[in-house]
């Protein structure tokens, strides 16, 4: 249980690390303002990306662990580490790890570093579509909507950290402009993420009623719930808060920042609510 | 430093809950058949544990123990080759209830895990 736990934990991490670094590096390249120094990035991406790197790692010995009988001593039992690193896990551990590497060269001052780092942001969504049923036929369409939901949920998450410290940092007038750029853009990412997630959903489960009372069913739920939340925070800060910081009424940006600040908790919550999924239950009833 | 939000906590709450719901309930979640099938009552001790999947498995870890929770060890192939069936042989086991509880490595990468019980009268 407290490998599992453990588990659910670094799984949580490492999708958190690895979807704010990349979604930092979308969103440097598609809306901050142009000018804005690679050094101003640190903050956003380095820390996640380094966190990313590390509980990717971590992942491997938990697994040789837990398929040790969650012992200790399993998690550096040398067959069982080789095992789970020629496994599909561990290819995706490679990848995504390659691929947050690749992330830190946004933070060179050469504008090629920000392009270097989009083909990093694509090996890390890569990653995600080497593991689990999306390995299940028709797996190109499968791996291709995988890839495209986490792109999507990555410039979502990942603008959340840039965005917080502009609308903190910069004039009134600069974070509105900043602001509905990523607003008008996010309509649509948040339009192909849902439909991406439905399609997946329905190709996983065959759209079977009776998968709301597996596990998976009860955690997707949960899951669900909490996106509901996220994307209901998100339209008020377009629809109202956004216009507000435009107008630059009282307390605007506070509300903004605060606002945010819910959205960071929500996806918190979705992260670990995802990695409790991958790691106990399955999305077919029985299998 | 940011003010952790109260829908972070009550989301782990609620996660919380939810995840030690999910994980009891998982254990089970596998398809298998297996010899001797769970729940069976044998008059003899069985020669062979076997595990039956759908697909090809690794089987990392498995192991037989009876009501006291003592362990009774099982002859297997060394090799952590994905295989549908698989096979162990206990030593001869006397009369009890037993359990066998297994884990294993999916192709698709994902971990699993299972367990079946029989009775040797």
């Amino acid at each position: 249980m407290i490998i599992t736990l453990l588990t659910i934990l670094a799984k949580a991490l490492a999708y958190g690390g690895a979807l704010a670094a990349s979604g930092a590096v979308l969103f440097w390249v598609l809306v901050a303002a142009p000018g804005r120094r690679a050094g101003q990035m640190r903050p956003v991406l380095l820390w996640p990306a380094v966190l990313g790197i590390a509980m990717t790692l971590a992942l491997v010995p938990l697994q040789a662990s837990f398929l040790g009988g969650g012992t200790w001593s399993a998690a550096t039992d040398t067959d069982l580490l080789a095992l789970v690193a020629t496994t599909p896990l561990g290819a995706s551990v490679q990848l995504r790890v390659v691929g947050l590497a690749i992330l830190l060269l946004a933070l060179l001052p050469f504008a090629w570093g920000r392009l270097v780092a989009a083909f990093g942001v694509m090996l890390v969504a890569l990653s995600f579509s080497l593991v689990g049923h999306t390995l299940a036929e028709p797996r190109a369409v499968l791996s291709a909507l995988i890839g495209l939901h986490v792109v999507c949920i990555a410039f979502w998450i990942g603008s959340l950290g840039p965005l917080y410290r502009i609308v903190d940092q910069v004039s009134v007038r600069q974070a509105a402009d900043v602001v509905e750029r990523f607003g008008r853009l996010a309509v649509w990412v948040v339009a192909v993420l849902i439909a991406s997630g439905g399609l997946l959903l329905v190709m996983l489960t065959g759209a079977e009623a009776g998968i709301i009372a597996t596990p998976y069913g009860t955690v997707f739920l949960v899951k669900l719930a909490w996106v509901f939340a996220l994307i209901m925070l998100a339209t008020r800060n377009k629809l109202v808060l956004t216009p507000d910081l435009r107008s630059d009424r009282d307390g605007a940006r506070d509300a903004l920042m605060r606002a945010i600040r819910w959205e960071i908790g929500c996806v918190a919550v979705i992260m670990l609510t995802t990695a409790t999924l991958t790691t106990i239950a399955s999305p077919t009833p029985d299998a | 430093m940011m003010k952790v939000s109260r829908s972070l906590r009550l989301g782990l709450i609620s996660l919380l809950g939810s995840i030690v719901l999910a994980v009891s309930a998982a254990a089970h979640s596998t398809k298998e058949s297996t010899v001797p099938a769970d729940g069976a009552i044998l008059t003899a001790p069985p020669a062979t544990v076997e595990m039956r999947f759908d697909s090809p498995m690794r089987i990392t870890m498995i192991t037989v123990t009876d009501q006291d929770g003592e362990s009774y060890p099982l002859a297997r192939d060394k090799s952590l080759a994905a295989r549908e069936t698989f096979i162990a042989r206990p030593e001869t086991l006397p009369a009890g209830q037993y359990r066998v509880e297994w884990r294993g490595l999916a192709e698709d990468g994902h971990a699993m895990q299972g367990e079946f019980s029989f009775t040797v009268q």
